[in-house]
Order: structure tokens, then C-alpha cells, then sequence
């Protein structure tokens, strides 16, 4: 298998296995570039200044380690999309056998995770407050987590039933999907109706960044909602009730976001990029901002894109080509 | 020389920031779970480390303008738009202070790179230095967005470098401008005045030294419950007045001193009233302020900007003053905008405009506690809170109040200021909660559309059942007794806390407002 990036690069995060000079200030990638190959290559986690991806030599990590990595529980828990920090520095997170973790750390603190008993979603202040078990919120309402998201100042959450819950900074309510009232507080997570009943089958996978989000059906119909008052989002018809992503007539296999800009793989296998393209993530060769457009990318004759990955401005696909034994 | 000066200035902020860089990862490096929410590593240490090695890159910068120029800039960038986005997540009172020192920091290490840019093209051609003026624009506008938007944050750096900078890019500008004479060849063209900075020079006919705003008022609303005028009271007459008002459950009452700022250099040797003047102090109009768009900020397509003081004077203020004002062009659309630089604390941005005022003696007194609701009060400010208010004739600011006392001195042009008492805060249709932002302090009355002096913001249809609530509204308002007066240049009204107001720009006007407790 096969990893390739496009994008930000300032930390040489696009370069596995070492960098040759390293007084050198390294340069952002404008297309996609093969990085890595490996038998077995997971989706990539990406973060601002780090790439870690399980393979089948454990995981490898490109770039700067960020602060929180420190902690390996949190940092397993984000490969596994079971944990997820947002912008304002809000963890959030979960784990397979159901444990779930987030925490927000009020501004002056740093940023810190949280665990889930069992029973309930525990939310924490920051590190210390964790490593005490010091909870700042409980969450009881959610029941089998499969995935956690973020985006920029809040979360969403995905059930192995296809329910969707979100939370987050209030002023930002197109992001929730939701009325805010007081019976249904931005703070507390709280279920998505809009996301139910869906033409097309169940959500079975969530997508978020900067003040964007998505949802996949299993249909592989591809909703998208959010927006941030005052700031021009890069999709058209964003609002705060989920409004289909139509890219021509494809169906969705696959997508990603940044912080703004998004990547999508369609059935038929092509990828397609939208948003910002300031550090190249869109692996296209425009120099302004683009609507969705077809990434110039072949997988090669007997190769196959199985799946995309977006780092806040960086983007990356995963390339399967029939085993060679060797 | 003031420009060698400048360079130097910068080359030590540079180094300073590498240092201080380093030693904090080095710190972090030592003790992995620090204390970060004091330093720049609360930002992360991924991005110390990058504004660490931009800051280097810059130190050993052979070529202002080769790749590694180019990629410096990039990077810098990608700080600046990294961390004006945690801008956004949080509210301004809550934003880490880290986050703005980031921003600052590479501000100032885009400066320099900037001016080693200028130096390099200037040196290549020529003996003396000419500073472009979309390079002037470009060093000021990298300064001024780090005072606006991140409050020029940082201890070792920080407002007292950035101010710094700016004086000495003056002086060096200055006397740039006096070597190669007044005649020295300018940019033919006139440049558009929105972002892309400004020609200071083209209007020097009509910006004259002796030209001032025209004094013109296309409104004037009448004047039904006038508030007192009288002369100004010394500081313990004043407390006298507060401290024994004549309906003990409200509190002191609005009052106007007629002659409280007759010695203010803003309205004596360095007038405010005359647009040359105001250009001299900034920058020859290059410096940003940030202005509210649209009539009211309660209405929906109100929005706001940054655009040089050059751009708000000449394209919205007093459009009269652009030398093409007459012939028929875009500018003319851009004037029927209304734009309002409101509640900025410009004098603290422009410290030389914060010389021609003087805080009046009237701030140093204590004044009572809000008459009805104590948890309005606010903790103590060591100094009165200082905001310029200065916009074209029509700018509004709806119904609302203030935590605090306020002295809102009128130093050029007219408004229009109508109060009601904090024992009407029933009446007055308080809003909620919109979007997240608390509007409690904000009427959903329009006073000037209650009045029939403005039309209603939206062109909607209202239902009859909606006309007639309104119809219920305007005249269960209309009995809510009032005081109302128009200010003329160097009246100063008294604004006890708590009482609701609604100002009105009729001319031309600038204001200066002292809010203290």
C-alpha cells in the first residue's frame, strides 16, 4: 500500500523516515507525493505540525510531536478517530470497548483529556485535572461511540446505530445542526434529528474541521452543514441544515476535512479538493481558492485510492496496489 | 539616521524572538508538562519552533528576495492566518494571551523582513532611500493589524516595540520625503484606497491646512426634553452633584458642560477638525482603523472592516474631499455606505492624537453604583476607559447602556443623543441572546424608526397582526418620558450608568468618550 500527501509541509511532516538536511527549511508539497509504502498503511491522523500512521511496522510519525502526543492513551485514542481536539483546544474522545474520553480546558489551561467509566462521557479540564480525575462534565446520553470529530470550536459524535450528536461553542450554532434552547443546551451533546431517515441509509461516517462538517451515508450520499457568520465558507449552500454535497453525479466513497478545505473520493475513484490552497492541499495547481475540482492523480493501472485523510492544511490518499510478494 | 535605527531596531526584536524561543523549548524540552499558560508554548511547541527558525532564517538572510525570502514569507503567514483563526474561537476577553503574542511576534519578524525587502530594492537602484508608498502601506498595515487585532500583545515586545517601529518608519519616511523634495516623481495613478494603501498626496489643494469638514446636515432631528447646559463644575461640585441627586432612586442625572474642553488641543493648536491634520497623524491616512459598515450594528447587513484612515476619510466621512468627488464614478457608490469608526480606542493606537485630549479632572471622582441593578457594576478601572467615535453624518448607535459612567465629549461636528432612565428598563424591550452574544445591554427598539426619521432596515411586508403590535409598541414608547439634546463641538454630556441612550451622527462628528467608575 501506498501513502501520498499534498500540502503543508513547514514541520517535514510529509517526510517519513527521516530528513536529509536539516538546516534546511523544508518546502510544502503542491501535488501528491508518494510517502510512504507499506504492506499495511491505516487513514492517516494528521495534526498541525505531525502525521502518524499505523502500518504494519507500528506506527510512524512524520514531523513535529505535538505537546499532547505525550500522552499515549490520548494518542491511540486519536488514530482510532475515538478522539479528536478542536481549535479551541477542547479534547474530546472515546475508545473502542466503549470507553469514551474528551476534555475542554478553559483558555488559560493547557489542553487535556478525559475518560469515559462505562457509563458516562467524562469531560476535564486539562492534563492535571485528568491525571486526578478531577471531571468538569459528565455526558450520560451517549451509547456506542464509533467516531469522534472535531472541528473548530466543538465536536460531533457518531454511533454504531447512525445517530449523530453534537456540541460546541454556541455562537457557532450552524455547526450543531440543531436548535439551541434551553432545553437543549449548545454545550451539552445533543442528537441531530436533520441526520435521521436519510434517503439513503444511515450515517456510518463524520467528517469535521475549522467551522465545517460532514456526513457519509451508507448510500455514499455526502451531506455538509456549518459556517461561521462573517466568514465566507469555501462550499456553496452551507447552512445550518445539511445540504447534499454534489460533486457531477458521483457517489461518495470517501472524504476529509481541513481547516478549510475539504477532499473527496468518489466511487468511481477519482479525488476531488475544495477550499484554500495557500500550502498546495489541494494537489492542484491553482493559486487561489477553488471549487471542487478533479485531482490530476492516477493510482496507476493496477492501483486503487481506498481512502482520503485531510491534516489541518495538508491532504493525503491511500493507494492499494495488489500485493507483491517478495 | 532613523532608518538605520529602524533596522537595527528590528534585527535585535528577531534575535530577541529566537532567543526567547529556544528557551522555551529548551524549558519544555527539561520539564515536559510546564506551566505553559504563561509563555508562547501555550501555543504549542510545534509552532514555537517554527517561529523559532523563521527568526533565525531571517538572521541569516543573504538576499531579502531570493526563494528562501519567499518561503520566510509564506511561513510567516502561515502563523499569522494559524492564529487569527483561535482569534475566532474564542471570545476576545478569553483569547490566551499567548495566541496574540504569536501573531505580534511574527508581525514584527514580517516587518523586518518587509523593510529588508525595501532596503535591498531601494539600495539596487539608488543612493538614497525612496520608500514606495505601497511598501509604507504594506509596513504599516503588518503593524497595525498586530495592535488591532491582537492587541499588540507580548511583554518583552509587545504595543511599546510596535509603537516604536512605527515612530521610526515615520521619522525615516518623514525625512524621505523632505530629501527628495515635493516634486519628486509620485505614482501617477491613483491607487485604489481600500486595502491597497494610499497616495497621501493628491488632494493637497483641498486638504489644505486651513480646509475643515463641511459642517453639513442633511437631518436634525427636533430637541423635545432638553437635557441642562451649563458651564463646568470643579471636581468636588461634581462629586457634590452625583452624590446627592433629587430622586435618590434613580441617581445623578445627564447633565452637558458647555465649556469643559475649551483647552484641548483637538479643538485649539492641533484641530481635529481639519482633515490635514488628521492626516499628518496618520501616517498620511496609511494607518488602519477599523469601522463598522452599515447604518446600526443591530441591523442584518451590518458588518466590519479595516481600511486605511486615508480610505475612511476620503471615501465615506466627507466624500467632498476626494478631488473627484464630482465626476461619476464607483467611489460615489461606496459613499452612500455609511461607515462608523466606533468604540476604538484609537487614541491608543495613535498616541499622537492621544496628546491633543486630556482626561478631564471629572473622571477622577467616585461616582455611585448603578441605581437598580448592582451586578451591572464593574470592578474598578485604574484609568478612564478611553474610545473615539468618528464617522460621516447618519451613523446611529441604537438604544443600549453602559456599565460604566461616561463623559462623551463632542470635538467636531453635531449629535443628536436621546436618554432614558435605568427606571425604565422595563420599556425599553431589552434583547436576549443572539447567535451565542449576549445583547441584554441592546433595546429592539429603533428610536428612529419609532420617530419616522429612518425607514425600517428590512424592505419586508409586515402582517397586519404585525403592524398592529407595532402600532402598540411605537405608542406605549412614545409615553416613555426621555431627556434628548443635540451636542455642538466642545459640549461634553454626562451619561450616568445605566441610562439608555441613542446617539446620532447629524454632521460630520468625532467624539471622545471617558467611561469610568
Amino acid at each position: 500500500m501506498e501513502l501520498y500527501a499534498s500540502g503543508n509541509n513547514a514541520w517535514n511532516q510529509l517526510v517519513f523516515g527521516g530528513v536529509e538536511s536539516a538546516s534546511k527549511e523544508p518546502t510544502d508539497f503542491t501535488s501528491f507525493q508518494l510517502v510512504l509504502r507499506d504492506p499495511f498503511i491505516e487513514r492517516p491522523h494528521a495534526s498541525l505540525a505531525c502525521t502518524c500512521v499505523k502500518t504494519s511496522n507500528g506506527i510512524q510519525t512524520a514531523g513535529f510531536p505535538e505537546d499532547w502526543m505525550q500522552s499515549q492513551s490520548l494518542k491511540d485514542r486519536v488514530l482510532q478517530s475515538l478522539a479528536a481536539i478542536a481549535g479551541n483546544g477542547t479534547i474530546t474522545g472515546g475508545h473502542t470497548t466503549s470507553h469514551l474520553l474528551t476534555a475542554t480546558s478553559p483558555p488559560s489551561q493547557p489542553v487535556y483529556p478525559l475518560v469515559y467509566d462505562g457509563q458516562a462521557m467524562k469531560q476535564y479540564q486539562s492534563v492535571s485535572h485528568f491525571q486526578h480525575g478531577t471531571a468538569q462534565r459528565v455526558f450520560t446520553s451517549m451509547r456506542d461511540i464509533s467516531q469522534i470529530v472535531a472541528y473548530e470550536t466543538g465536536f460531533a459524535a457518531l454511533s454504531t446505530t447512525g445517530q449523530v450528536w453534537t456540541w460546541g461553542d454556541e455562537r457557532y450554532e450552524a455547526c450543531l445542526c440543531r436548535d439551541v434552547s434551553d432545553d437543549s443546551l449548545a454545550e451539552e451533546p445533543g442528537t441531530v434529528a436533520e441526520l435521521e431517515d436519510l434517503p439513503t441509509g444511515k450515517v456510518k461516517k463524520l467528517a469535521a474541521a475549522g467551522y465545517l462538517l460532514m456526513a457519509l451515508t451508507e448510500g455514499n450520499d455526502l451531506y455538509a452543514w456549518g459556517g461561521h457568520p462573517g466568514l465566507p465558507g469555501f462550499l456553496d449552500d452551507i447552512s445550518a441544515s445539511p445540504s447534499p454535497v454534489v460533486i457531477e453525479d458521483h457517489d461518495v466513497a470517501d472524504c476529509a476535512i481541513g481547516q478549510s478545505h475539504a477532499v473527496v473520493l468518489t466511487m468511481s475513484g477519482e479525488v476531488y479538493t475544495a477550499g484554500a490552497n495557500g500550502n498546495g492541499q489541494l494537489g492542484i495547481t491553482t493559486k487561489t481558492d477553488s471549487p471542487w475540482s478533479k485531482v490530476p492523480f492516477s493510482p496507476g493501472s493496477d492501483g486503487t485510492i481506498l481512502s482520503v485523510a485531510c491534516g489541518p492544511r495538508n491532504s493525503f490518499m491511500i493507494v492499494q496496489k495488489p500485493s507483491r510478494h517478495t | 539616521m532613523a532608518y538605520r535605527q529602524l533596522l537595527h531596531f528590528c534585527r535585535d526584536a528577531s534575535h530577541q524572538i529566537r532567543q526567547e524561543c529556544d528557551d522555551l523549548l529548551a524549558a519544555a524540552e527539561a520539564d515536559p508538562y510546564p506551566q505553559r499558560h504563561q509563555s508562547l508554548l501555550g501555543c504549542a511547541s510545534a509552532l514555537v519552533s517554527l517561529l523559532s527558525r523563521q527568526a533565525s532564517v531571517l538572521a541569516s538572510l543573504e538576499h531579502p528576495n531570493t526563494s528562501a525570502a519567499d518561503l520566510l514569507m509564506k511561513r510567516l503567514g502561515d502563523i499569522l492566518s494559524l492564529s487569527y483563526s483561535k482569534f475566532y474561537c474564542f471570545l476576545f476577553k478569553d483569547l490566551p494571551v499567548y495566541w496574540r503574542q504569536l501573531y505580534t511576534d511574527a508581525s514584527i519578524l514580517k516587518f523586518h523582513l518587509l523593510l529588508l525587502r525595501a532596503t535591498d530594492a531601494a539600495h539596487s537602484d539608488q543612493q538614497t532611500l525612496f520608500l514606495e508608498e505601497s511598501v509604507v502601506a504594506e509596513l504599516v498595515k503588518t503593524l497595525d493589524l498586530a495592535l488591532i487585532l491582537a492587541g499588540a500583545a507580548g511583554e518583552q515586545r509587545g504595543r511599546v516595540w510596535v509603537g516604536k517601529a512605527l515612530d521610526l518608519l515615520h521619522d525615516a519616511w518623514t525625512s524621505m520625503q523632505a530629501e527628495t523634495g515635493a516634486n519628486a516623481v509620485r505614482p501617477a495613478k491613483r491607487v485604489k484606497l481600500d486595502d491597497k494603501g494610499d497616495d497621501p498626496s493628491p488632494s493637497d489643494d483641498i486638504l489644505s491646512a486651513a480646509a475643515s469638514f463641511s459642517s453639513f446636515q442633511p437631518f436634525t432631528p427636533p430637541v423635545e426634553k432638553p437635557i441642562p447646559r451649563r458651564p463646568a463644575m470643579s471636581v468636588e461640585s461634581f462629586q457634590t452633584y452625583m452624590d446627592n441627586p433629587p430622586d435618590s432612586t434613580l441617581g445623578p442625572e445627564p447633565l452637558i458642560f458647555t465649556d469643559l474642553v475649551q483647552d484641548w488641543p483637538a479643538r485649539t493648536t492641533h484641530p481635529w477638525d481639519k482633515p490635514a491634520y488628521l492626516l499628518s497623524t496618520t501616517f498620511g491616512g496609511h494607518r488602519l482603523v477599523p469601522v463598522e459598515i452599515g447604518r446600526s450594528y443591530v441591523d442584518e447587513e451590518w458588518g466590519q472592516k479595516l481600511i486605511t484612515f486615508g480610505a475612511l476619510l476620503r471615501d465615506y466621512i466627507d466624500p467632498s474631499l476626494s478631488p473627484d468627488h464630482t465626476v461619476h464614478d464607483d467611489k460615489s457608490q461606496a459613499g452612500k455606505q455609511i461607515a462608523y469608526l466606533a468604540q476604538h480606542p484609537l487614541l491608543t493606537q495613535l498616541p499622537a492624537l492621544r496628546n491633543d485630549i486630556l482626561i478631564p479632572d471629572l473622571c477622577y471622582t467616585s461616582p455611585p453604583p448603578h441605581p437598580t441593578d448592582s451586578t451591572k457594576d464593574q470592578p474598578e478601572v485604574d484609568e478612564p476607559k478611553l474610545n473615539a467615535w468618528f464617522g460621516p453624518p447618519g451613523t446611529i448607535t441604537p438604544l443600549h447602556n453602559d456599565p460604566y459612567h461616561n463623559l462623551l465629549v463632542q470635538v467636531v461636528g453635531c449629535k443628536y443623543v436621546r436618554l432614558y432612565s435605568p427606571l425604565h428598563t422595563e420599556q425599553m424591550q431589552a434583547r436576549g441572546k443572539e447567535d451565542g452574544v449576549e445583547m441584554r445591554n441592546t433595546s429592539s427598539l429603533d428610536v428612529g424608526v419609532l420617530e419616522g426619521w429612518d425607514q425600517p432596515a428590512q424592505d419586508r411586508q409586515p402582517s397586519p397582526d404585525e403592524q398592529a403590535s407595532e402600532e402598540r409598541l411605537r405608542r406605549a414608547f412614545k409615553d416613555v418620558p426621555y431627556v434628548d439634546c443635540i451636542l455642538n463641538p466642545g459640549d461634553t454630556l454626562y451619561i450616568p450608568i445605566g441610562w439608555w441612550h441613542y446617539v446620532r451622527g447629524l454632521s460630520v462628528s468625532f467624539s471622545v468618550s471617558f467611561w469610568w467608575n
